[in-house]
């Protein structure tokens, strides 16, 4: 008998090692700050939070709902423009905070964030995006 | 990784991955689009199933592909799409020839 369970503990446990690799990488960080200077710690803090968007970015079109959706297309649409607008702002944000001004990182990096979230909520609040009739297009294997 | 990118080394799964961007298809309506036979591209299925790019819902004898790659590998496929990929002579990955000869 399969563990029905196990691909959902094992999302949880890479979920877990992710998290914790971002928060040691967040501790070591802090404790090298006196060395690296307040400036290039607050890089590395912004290149950190980055990564971590577009790791979360990177994963939403790869999980999918348990139960087949009521749109399927719809549904794939949002999450895949979702992934791909967080996986961008993710990506701006943390190249503004490697190669922007340090007076100006912030702003930039916020305004890049800013807009994928705007973005990306906006679609998924879209109600025009959704076909009245979803489910998906079914033809006989055989 | 090494499976994605065998996944994505053959242009009928290539051309596969950019039918199911546009909704998800069932196996009989993907084979329609193209000109080779069902054990082939059920075995096209099986390596992109085995690669973690497509999920398969089955409902009755119907078998419903849906899309499941991540933004990286998306943007693998485009990389893929327009400068192409090599595959290396001891690939064990299924190729349409290959499927043809075991038939």
């Amino acid at each position: 008998m399969t563990n029905v369970h196990a691909p959902w503990r094992a999302e949880v446990g890479r979920s877990l090692v992710a998290a914790g690799l971002f928060c040691q990488g967040a501790i070591v960080i802090k404790s090298l700050s006196p060395e690296l200077g307040t400036d290039l710690a607050h890089r590395l803090f912004g290149v950190l939070a980055g990564a971590l968007v577009i790791f979360m970015g990177n994963a939403i079109p790869k999980t999918l709902p348990r139960k087949a959706p009521r749109h399927p297309v719809a549904e794939q649409t949002k999450r895949r423009f979702a992934g791909w607008s967080l996986t961008l702002g993710g990506l701006g944000y943390m190249l503004a905070w490697m190669l922007a001004p340090i007076e100006n990182a912030h702003g930039i990096a916020a305004c890049f964030l800013g807009a994928s979230f705007l973005v990306m909520s906006t679609q998924a609040c879209s109600r025009f995006s959704m076909p009245r009739s979803g489910g998906p297009t079914t033809l006989s294997q055989g | 990784m090494t499976k994605v990118f065998k996944a994505l080394a053959d242009p009928t799964r290539r051309r596969v991955l950019e039918l199911l961007q546009r909704a998800p298809m069932s196996a009989g309506e993907l084979a329609d689009h193209f000109d080779v036979s069902k054990p082939t591209m059920s075995a096209h299925f099986t390596v992109l199933v085995n690669a973690d790019l497509i999920a398969a819902d089955k409902s009755g004898r119907t078998i419903t592909y849906r899309l499941k790659m991540s933004v990286l590998e998306e943007a693998l496929l485009g990389f893929a799409r327009t400068f192409g990929l090599q595959i290396s002579n001891n690939d064990k990955a299924m190729t349409p020839a290959r499927a043809r000869a075991r038939r």
